[in-house]
């Protein structure tokens, strides 16, 4: 019919500036850092002999000393100490052994014995194991250093000890993420419970703190609690006036202070899942269960609650999503012991410009936030079914 | 017993809540250069500093020129995204859905790397642009659920009344569809606006040190020294947060009395 | 001069056909209602008529130019909607002046033409409210002058009445039928409230299950209805199955233990239902005069309406039928003994 025609002509040109633009300034960049991870053409754009000759399983010969004394001399004394640092990263040493390599490689002989006489570490298989894993155009380092996992030498994988930091820091995030979801459910389920059944002044007041405090910034209400929290700030001046300690405490740039932050920043994401769907539950509900000889507790319990439980599921787990990608709050308020993996993230960016790293472990928080995603989705599902009694 | 278990827990739950900023900022007023109490005395001092030296104001116009451009583009992707969709199939639809809406859900630090390093390679670096665009993105999501919202409470009758009298596709859209989901595409560029007015997270990977926005300022002072201006400052967004909710209350208002 | 012609028009949606073989002829300046329950394929003919819907087969023509396919914008019929769809931005004033301001019509004109229609509907001093501030009758009204304002060539009305009480429907009917008249367009009403359908058609389309039942003036469709279906849904009948039998004076009737002579009629005996209105049946407790039949029943239930009652009655040869009864002085009580009395000429054979 020329209707339906009519609306796919319409709704294509519609949809093509918003089409272009999610794919140009959003999926791009997000498929660039899957790539990214991995890439490693920096490291083989400038030695692409050596990566050729490798390519074709080529053992340690002299044709590879040709290959990387040909490389090295195309590259200029920045490219090489850039490069030098990359490898120095696997093995310490590197930087200066193939500064050294590179100044003089115009009078080396181009054979592995003329390179072995300029500097014995090329007869080692060591060092050129380190060339062989890293001049390829990909590279499973920066996966391997974020995960721990490497290769055991003995044909299998396995995490050495000490390295897998930011598995633990991984942990660390959901250990983290999960004490806050705890903290704005307790917290938040009164606010809510007023919010639907209270009286009207009090669900004014209370709706009121909670919008404010929802479109208040992060930074703002971070902001409010760095000055609370610090060493002679608001809250020691306080607890010392009433005598209740003597010295301060140490309330900030540590784990109280950040679960303390985020629980106060996250907390109206809590709150307002949970306030719409007690206000979809009648109070004629409560009342029958009180004519029916329920006692108050009882009441809550068997017939409020299991009803409410919906809106904590999505209340918590927005929290705990928000919570897991967290960065500003943890960073202004945490100890070096307290920082998320985005903190990480933001370091490699920041310190080194090692998008490679930071690549990969924004891959780890990404799959994290869509496993939890799935996770819910995969509830919500369920308790669907259970609903329908299927 | 039931009530007590009740106020206490609310009462607790209350003060955590506002305490914070209750207490905090009216320090801005405070004629002292320590940010606590007792309070030495009333001082509008800090105002003058943050309206006087740097990096406040210059930041405060680089948010402003950030945030509205990021509101016309963020309302023009969103929005056409939104009229877009609904003239999808069911399929169509949610796909559509789930992919403009999807950016909600990723870590900010994740956009800000991956757009950090992708815009670095198309070449859009330095000035307002990528930061513009960036936030862009992260309103336009907020832009489609509430046009979508307003697009959806619509009665489909009226479009096809307007059809009965003789108006074309672009006329009906014009004269009915856009004027009655009018308050959805002001809510989303509210939406829009405040989004990347607050946003730090992203603008600290893209901002070049001529872009620097209100909260990038902000961030890297209290990672400084914690001094007053910081208090005004934090109040001062907290002002512009009050004066969206009530404008945003106008709005809900006015469209809910039509209906 | 037939001016609309649907010609054997067919809609599938998916593997359901809503729509068998609709023919309808309409002529020029008529009022034709379509009635059916729901599912009948009424709203479907009337989506399909607006262009909202296009069809599987068959095909549409007004003054002979083919419109199966138009766009709705393009068709320049006039839409009265079931839930009025009034534009709840404009005023009263904007959303009559839309289908002109559409049609590039100049403003002076577009003026006095939205004046003459809230004229006509007398609502001229609402002309500055919005839709949200009229009463239910009063936006149906403007929802008809709206539709009317751009002397469309056809006004379809779905189910206008559906929303509004009972008193200001019959006033609306009146105001409706009257408004027709005055302007001589054709009018295409949908509804399935058959007094409604009466009181304002000049012919009336009876469908069910997407077919055109029998398309007649109201008067046909009561007293000689083709199908069992239209006898069943237009007014209150009592239907006998039986057949036809052949005899001395005619052909018979015999059926549910019922004989009426029905004299020499042109038809071929066999399976037939005899249809019998319940005013057509006098409820008499002394024998009647001859040529009148007198059926011996038991009344079930009386139903006392004032001016009449409506008797449930147990025939003894079997049926239950019902019958209007006059109350002047009094009703007959339950369980009481009567005749119920009609002429043989006031039965309709129906298939």
């Amino acid at each position: 019919m020329s209707g339906t025609r009519h609306n796919l002509a319409a709704k294509a040109t519609l949809l093509i500036l918003p089409l272009v633009m999610y794919a140009a300034l959003y999926l791009l960049p997000l498929i660039s850092i899957g790539s990214l991870s991995v890439d490693n053409g920096e490291l083989s754009d400038r030695f692409s002999r050596l990566s050729a000759h490798f390519g074709t399983d080529a053992p340690v010969d002299d044709a590879a000393a040709v290959a990387l004394l040909a490389d090295l001399q195309g590259m200029d004394s920045r490219d090489r100490a850039e490069a030098g640092r990359m490898f120095n990263q696997e093995k310490q040493g590197f930087r200066s052994l193939l500064i050294d390599t590179g100044k003089a490689a115009g009078d080396i002989p181009p054979t592995l014995d003329g390179l072995t006489a300029f500097d014995p570490r090329w007869g080692e298989p060591s060092w050129w194991e380190v060339l062989e894993r890293n001049v390829e155009p990909v590279t499973w380092r920066h996966v391997q250093k974020a995960t721990g996992i490497k290769p055991d030498g003995q044909g299998g994988f396995g995490i050495a000890p000490g390295d897998d930091i930011y598995l633990r820091i991984l942990v660390r995030t959901f250990v983290i993420a999960g004490q806050v979801t705890l903290l704005t459910l307790l917290l938040g389920y009164p606010l809510a419970y007023a919010v639907a059944n209270g009286t009207p002044r009090v669900r004014a007041v209370v709706l009121m703190a909670v919008l404010l405090s929802f479109w208040t910034s992060i930074l703002v209400r971070t902001t409010a609690w760095v000055v609370l929290l610090q060493t002679n700030g608001l809250l020691n001046g306080l607890l010392i006036r009433l005598g209740i300690i003597a010295e301060p405490l140490q309330l900030i740039f540590n784990r109280f202070g950040t679960v303390v932050a985020m629980t106060h920043v996250l907390l109206p994401f809590a709150i307002l899942p949970m306030m719409n769907v007690m206000r979809t539950i009648p109070a004629a509900q409560t009342d029958a269960s009180r004519s029916l000889g329920a006692g108050p507790v009882e009441t809550f319990l068997r017939v409020y609650f299991p009803q409410t439980l919906r809106g904590a599921a999505v209340g918590g787990g927005t929290v705990f999503i928000l919570a897991l990608g967290f960065y500003v709050t943890p960073a202004l308020t945490g100890g070096p012991g307290d920082q998320m993996l985005s903190y990480y993230i933001a370091d490699f960016v920041k310190k080194g410009l090692n998008w490679g790293m930071a690549s990969v472990l924004s891959l780890m928080l990404l799959a994290s936030v869509i496993l939890m995603l799935l996770i819910g989705l995969l509830v919500r599902r369920l308790a669907g079914w259970r609903r329908q009694g299927v | 017993m039931s009530r007590a278990i009740y106020w206490i827990s609310l009462s607790a739950g209350f003060l955590f809540l506002v305490l914070p900023l209750l207490v905090v900022l009216p320090l801005a007023f405070n004629d002292s250069s320590f940010l606590n109490y007792p309070m030495e005395g009333f001082t509008w001092r800090w105002f003058g500093v943050v309206f006087h030296q740097p990096p406040w104001m210059a930041a405060l116009m680089n948010s402003l020129k950030v945030a509205s451009g990021a509101m016309v583009a963020g309302v023009l992707i969103g929005g056409l995204a939104a009229v877009g969709t609904m003239l999808a199939g069911r399929w169509g639809r949610l796909v559509l859905s789930a992919l403009f809406i999807s950016p909600i859900v990723i870590p900010s630090v994740v956009l800000g790397v991956a757009m950090a390093y992708a815009f670095g390679r198309m070449g859009v670096s330095g000035g307002y642009l990528p930061l513009v665009l960036a936030h862009a993105i992260l309103g336009a999501p907020l832009v489609f659920l509430s046009v979508m919202t307003s697009l959806r409470g619509l009665d489909p009758e009226l479009e096809r009344a307007a059809a009965s009298m003789g108006a074309s596709r672009w006329h009906r859209f014009r004269t009915v569809t856009l004027p009655l989901a009018a308050p959805g595409f002001l809510t989303g560029a509210l939406f829009a606006f405040i989004t990347s007015f607050d946003e730090v997270v992203v603008a600290l990977f893209l901002a070049s040190p001529q872009s620097q926005t209100l909260p990038i300022a902000l961030f890297s002072s209290l990672r400084d020294r914690l001094e007053p201006p910081i208090v005004v400052v934090a109040l001062l967004l907290s002002l512009v947060s009050c004066l969206f909710i009530v404008v945003l209350n106008r709005l809900q208002k006015r469209s809910n009395g039509r209906r | 001069m037939a001016s609309l012609e649907i010609r054997s028009i067919d809609k599938f949606y998916g593997q359901t056909q809503a729509l068998f073989d609709v023919s309808l002829s309409i002529g020029k300046g008529e009022f034709v209602t379509l009635l059916g329950p729901s599912g009948s394929g009424k709203t479907t003919l009337l989506k399909i008529l607006a262009g909202f819907e296009g069809v599987s087969s068959g095909t549409i023509t007004l003054d002979g130019r083919d419109i199966t396919t138009l766009l709705p914008e393009t068709r320049n019929f006039g839409l009265v909607f079931q839930g009025y769809a009034l534009f709840p931005h404009m005023s009263v004033r904007d959303n009559i002046a839309y289908p002109l301001k559409v049609r590039r019509v100049a403003k002076g004109e577009i003026d006095a033409r939205v004046r003459a229609m809230l004229d006509l509907v007398q609502l001229a001093r609402f002309i500055d409210r919005k839709p949200s501030e009229l009463s239910g009758g009063q936006q149906q009204r403007v929802a008809l002058a709206r539709a009317l304002v751009f002397k469309p060539d056809l006004l379809l009305l779905d189910e206008p009445m559906s929303a509004l009480d009972k008193k200001l429907r019959v006033d609306l009917q009146q105001e409706l039928r009257a408004i027709h008249q005055t302007l001589g367009t054709t009018f295409i009403n949908v509804t399935h409230d058959q007094e409604e359908a009466m009181h304002m058609s000049d012919r009336i389309a009876v469908m069910n299950h997407g077919r055109i039942e029998q398309f007649d003036s109201a008067f046909t469709l009561y007293r000689r209805p083709q199908s069992r279906f239209v006898a069943d849904f237009v007014g209150k009948s009592n239907i006998f199955t039986g057949e036809l039998v052949p005899g001395s004076a005619g052909l018979t009737f015999r059926g549910e233990g019922l004989a009426v002579p029905l004299g020499p009629a042109d038809r071929a005996p066999g399976k037939v239902d005899l249809m019998l209105r319940p005013e057509d049946i006098a409820i008499e407790t002394d024998p009647p005069g001859p040529g009148r039949i007198a059926l011996p029943a038991r009344v079930l239930q009386a139903t006392y309406s004032g001016d009449r009652a409506l008797y449930a009655l147990k025939l003894d040869a079997g049926p239950e039928i019902s019958a209007w009864g006059t109350a002047r002085s009094g009703i007959h009580p339950e369980g009481a003994a009567v005749l119920a009395c009609f002429a043989p000429q006031d039965c309709t054979l129906i298939g």
